[in-house]
């Protein structure tokens, strides 16, 4: 009894150790993300090669895999603008496969919605309808509880970023002073207010 | 009491359109390309560089496709249409990812509007094709109108340059040179040599506003067994109105008229006009209607064919798809006066990526046209598929079939994306 409640205690030890180191990597693969500018950096790369080896099982991993390759995507936009087209499909379906097996994660649709803009803005592969999905999602009070002020901040920027797409600039402007407002200081605050500054004189 | 309520009814509509209309007057219209921002707050001046470094596209190029100015005043529905047609026509130009325009009140004089373009450069190299030849070249050269194309293959060779709002002007510049062989040296039956030369065309003109440009092709042919050939001047004068109403329907109408200065007699030899239309009424689903006629003086050289339209002019683009796409004989559809009418009804069926990854849309459709010339009706009903590779490719393709009211069929392919 003693030696199968040993085991039983290994396992789980085990799997939570497993499971606390798994989580490590996919953190170090989204730092690795949010650190790519440039393709000689080789962060976009490494990205990718930190997280593959759990986008079957976590969405989040899968999600920002599939951003990574958009990120390269944007580096040979001006030496392959047809391979750069491919690389943006690929990793979009990743990022729209992730939202779709885990709705109900806020940080998948802000993902979406924050590469879905940039992608949109800056290639011919529009992303708007998703994009209108993900701003809809996130206008609910519900499905932001527990996000702190600077993802909120983003949230608000992005969703008045595509605002304007849609041609509604009080709306937008709305948005941007929420952002400024509920996150003073921040990149996103300073984005916020540069915005409001171009559509207000 | 009836008439009081109709006193009030009159005043308030009538103050409502009034409010609808009210003139308002640009003050400034603020520039965005890419991380660069320009002002431009005076006609008599450029826009000038707020913050930023200087952009790929310049911002005389992106004004150039708007007819608003600051100080200009206009009905706040009119300046609102421009400023819906500005972005289209930004969209449609192929040198900016994304162009989005608005126009705003201004919060610190509310007497004046604000307008706001903002644009995302877009790649500038274009390559496609057409029926047995390659294209390929560079638009927006120097961040200015000025695209230079070069075609390589078995029957078009050579190269064309068209500056449009030269030196920042309405003028236009346009040129091109080129030799339809090797295939021109060849028969069908590949025994004899066949009659090859080289065309040049120049095309001088200017823009009347952004929508309406009015040019003049000035078409020159030497042949190489024969020499020049007088008949072959031609100097063509045309207009062309392409109209963007909304995202979902657009029109193009043309006017040419044909000038054969070598001809002594009668140096004015035809002319024809065209009119397009283009509605897209669902995502999945687009309707086009043609229209067209054509008309040549007796005894004189000039005819249309309406059977393949293989002439090198600059205004191709226009009145290429005028044909009946059925199997009447080439001489049964070259004529010196005709009225035409076509119409398709297109599915746009899928959009995928073909490898290595190419941005592929697959366009379905049926057509029909009738062409009325020496009181016979020619037609066409029939189906086929487009092939269409949109930005950055720029490459478009069509393949049909069909028949006429006598069962005689035909297969035809152009290098176009319709009309």
């Amino acid at each position: 009894m003693k030696k199968s409640a040993c085991i039983f205690l290994v396992g789980v030890l085990s799997a939570a150790v497993f499971a606390q180191s798994q989580k490590q990597v996919i953190q170090k693969g989204i730092e690795y993300h949010n650190l790519a500018k440039t393709e000689s950096d080789g962060y976009a790369a490494k990205c990718r090669e930190t997280l593959q080896p759990y986008i079957e099982k976590d969405m989040t991993a899968r999600a920002y895999y599939g951003s990574a390759i958009t990120l390269q995507a944007e580096y040979c936009s001006e030496s392959n603008p047809v391979h750069a087209l491919d690389l943006l499909r690929e990793g979009s379906a990743y990022i729209d496969d992730a939202v779709k097996r885990d709705n109900a994660n806020p940080g998948l649709h802000i993902l979406r919605l924050v590469n879905g803009m940039q992608v949109s803005e800056s290639s011919p592969f529009k992303r708007y309808a998703v994009l209108k999905d993900d701003t809809v999602w996130l206008s609910k009070k519900e499905n932001l509880s527990g996000l702190d002020n600077d993802t909120l901040a983003l949230v608000y920027l992005y969703s008045g970023l595509y605002k304007i797409e849609e041609g509604d600039i009080d709306s937008a402007l709305d948005l941007f002073d929420q952002a400024a407002a509920i996150s003073p200081g921040s990149d996103t605050a300073k984005a916020a207010q540069k915005m409001t500054a171009r559509y207000e004189e | 009491m009836k008439r009081f309520i109709c006193v009030v009814l009159f005043i308030l509509i009538f103050s409502l359109a009034s409010a609808e209309d009210r003139t308002a007057a640009i003050s400034t219209i603020k520039i965005f390309i890419d991380d660069t921002e320009f002002s431009w707050k005076r006609q008599s001046e450029k826009p000038q560089l707020v913050t930023g470094d200087e952009p790929v596209i310049t911002a005389e190029t992106v004004i150039s496709f708007t007819s608003l100015r600051p100080e200009k005043k206009m009905t706040r529905s009119a300046l609102e249409r421009e400023v819906n047609q500005t972005e289209l026509r930004l969209d449609d130009s192929g040198y900016f990812y994304s162009a989005k325009a608005v126009c705003i009140q201004s919060r610190k004089e509310p007497e004046n509007m604000i307008v706001i373009i903002t644009v995302k450069s877009g790649f500038l190299w274009r390559f496609g094709g057409g029926n047995a030849y390659g294209v390929f070249g560079k638009s927006c050269i120097d961040g200015r109108r000025l695209q230079v194309l070069g075609y390589a293959g078995w029957n078009k060779n050579g190269a064309s340059v068209l500056y449009e709002h030269a030196f920042d002007s309405p003028a236009i510049l346009g040129s091109s040179l080129f030799w339809d062989g090797p295939a021109s040296l060849c028969t069908s039956d590949g025994t004899a040599p066949g009659t090859s030369g080289i065309t040049g065309i120049c095309t001088p003109g200017f823009f009347i506003t952004p929508d309406i440009r009015f040019c003049t092709d000035i078409i020159g042919r030497v042949d190489f067994s024969s020499g020049f050939a007088e008949d072959s001047f031609c100097i063509s004068p045309f207009a062309v109105c392409s109209k963007f109403f909304s995202r979902t329907l657009t029109s193009v109408s043309a006017a040419q008229a044909y000038f054969y200065p070598c001809i002594e007699q009668n140096p004015f030899s035809g002319a024809e006009i065209i009119a397009s239309i283009n509605w897209t009424p669902v995502r999945y689903v687009t309707f086009a209607f043609c229209t067209a006629g054509g008309l040549s003086p007796e005894n004189n050289a000039h005819t249309f064919n309406l059977n393949w339209n293989t002439a090198y002019t600059s205004s191709n683009t226009v009145f290429e798809n005028r044909i009946i796409r059925s199997g009447y004989k080439p001489n049964e559809l070259t004529v010196e006066k005709y009225l035409y009418a076509s119409f398709e009804a297109r599915w746009n069926m899928a959009d995928f990526l073909l490898p290595p990854a190419f941005n592929v849309r697959l366009q379905p459709f049926v057509f029909t046209d009738a062409a009325l010339f020496d009181r016979t009706v020619r037609d066409a009903f029939g189906g086929g598929l487009r092939i269409l590779f949109d930005n950055p490719v720029f490459a478009y393709f069509t393949f049909c079939y069909g028949v006429n009211h006598e069962g005689t069929g035909r297969f035809c392919f152009t290098a176009t994306k319709g009309f």
